[in-house]
């Protein structure tokens, strides 16, 4: 979402603007201080800044959820790039063409499931902003490309909130039908190796080349 | 500390903390958006915190000159 297309946004530089106004007012003129003047403080220093914070917040989790965000540490710039790249064949592009993905492509696989799944989600979010700032802010992309993994396993509800394991598109595949309780539960993860995995084409395969150039 | 000079240093606090509120919509990347979120909003707290307390200052010295009033009549 833009701009110039979150209503939130711009309700918050609206209020925002409106609070400075006063606030210049206050500073620039020196009224006396009236009960008129604390009315229109409470309004500028109160109220008007409580909705900027308010819509400020929304259009913050809004612009948290966009690729963009995501892609902003240089660490997860490839993976942004590789899920816009209209060529790639990494699960993640593929799903990112999908309109219902879109520009929030990272967030929808990545968000938890369930009743407080998005708060456990911006709570890994700060962890990672954390990780982030400690530890890989300046390492190079290979060393970081070479190293990192997923905290956890992806969970497969997360694939199974769309694909459900009772259609019978999916249940006709002899893949899916002979593993589908381990599927079901999680002990067989969707984006395993040799199945629809892995989901980004770089760790894995960095992980591998270093692996290989170590060995004897 | 007279009031007005609170109101100034609240209003100050409230344009620094309007300030990171805004670059973190113009520029939704991790450091703005949780400066935002943190620093921002416990400034705005602090400042609306210091016109409460120029309020509550203005209602309880105009209660005890009630009372005076009321004490000599």
């Amino acid at each position: 979402m833009s701009i110039t297309t979150d209503p939130f946004l711009i309700l918050a530089l609206v209020t925002a603007s409106l609070s400075v106004v006063v606030i210049a007012w206050f500073l620039v003129w020196r009224p006396e201080l009236t009960r008129g003047t604390k009315v229109a403080l409470l309004f500028g220093i109160g109220l008007l800044p409580i909705a900027t914070a308010a819509n400020g917040n929304i259009a913050g989790y809004h612009a948290t959820k966009q690729t963009s965000f995501c892609s902003s540490c240089h660490v997860m710039t490839p993976y942004g790039n590789d899920s816009r790249d209209l060529h790639s064949t990494s699960l993640a592009s593929r799903h990112a063409r999908n309109e219902a993905f879109g520009e929030e492509n990272c967030y929808t696989c990545h968000a938890d499931y369930g009743m407080f799944g998005t708060i456990t989600t911006k709570l890994g979010g700060l962890r990672h902003v954390y990780e982030y700032a400690l530890n890989y802010r300046t390492m190079p992309i290979d060393d970081f490309l070479a190293t990192i993994e997923i905290r956890k396993p992806f969970p497969n509800s997360t694939c199974i909130r769309c694909h459900s394991t009772y259609a019978p598109g999916w249940t006709k595949i002899g893949d899916h039908a002979s593993a589908i309780e381990t599927l079901r539960d999680g002990r067989v993860s969707c984006a395993s190796e040799g199945c629809h995995g892995p989901a980004h084409p770089f760790s894995k395969a960095a992980r591998r080349q270093r692996a290989a150039g170590a060995g004897p | 500390m007279k009031p007005v000079r609170l109101l100034q240093i609240s209003a100050l606090l409230t344009i620094a903390a309007l300030a990171l509120m805004v670059w973190s919509m113009l520029q939704p990347t991790p450091l703005p958006v949780m400066l935002a979120m943190t620093v921002g909003q416990l400034l705005g707290t602090i400042a609306f915190g210091l016109y409460g307390l120029v309020v509550v200052r203005d209602l309880v010295r105009a209660w005890r000159a009630r009372r005076g009033e009321k004490a000599d009549a």
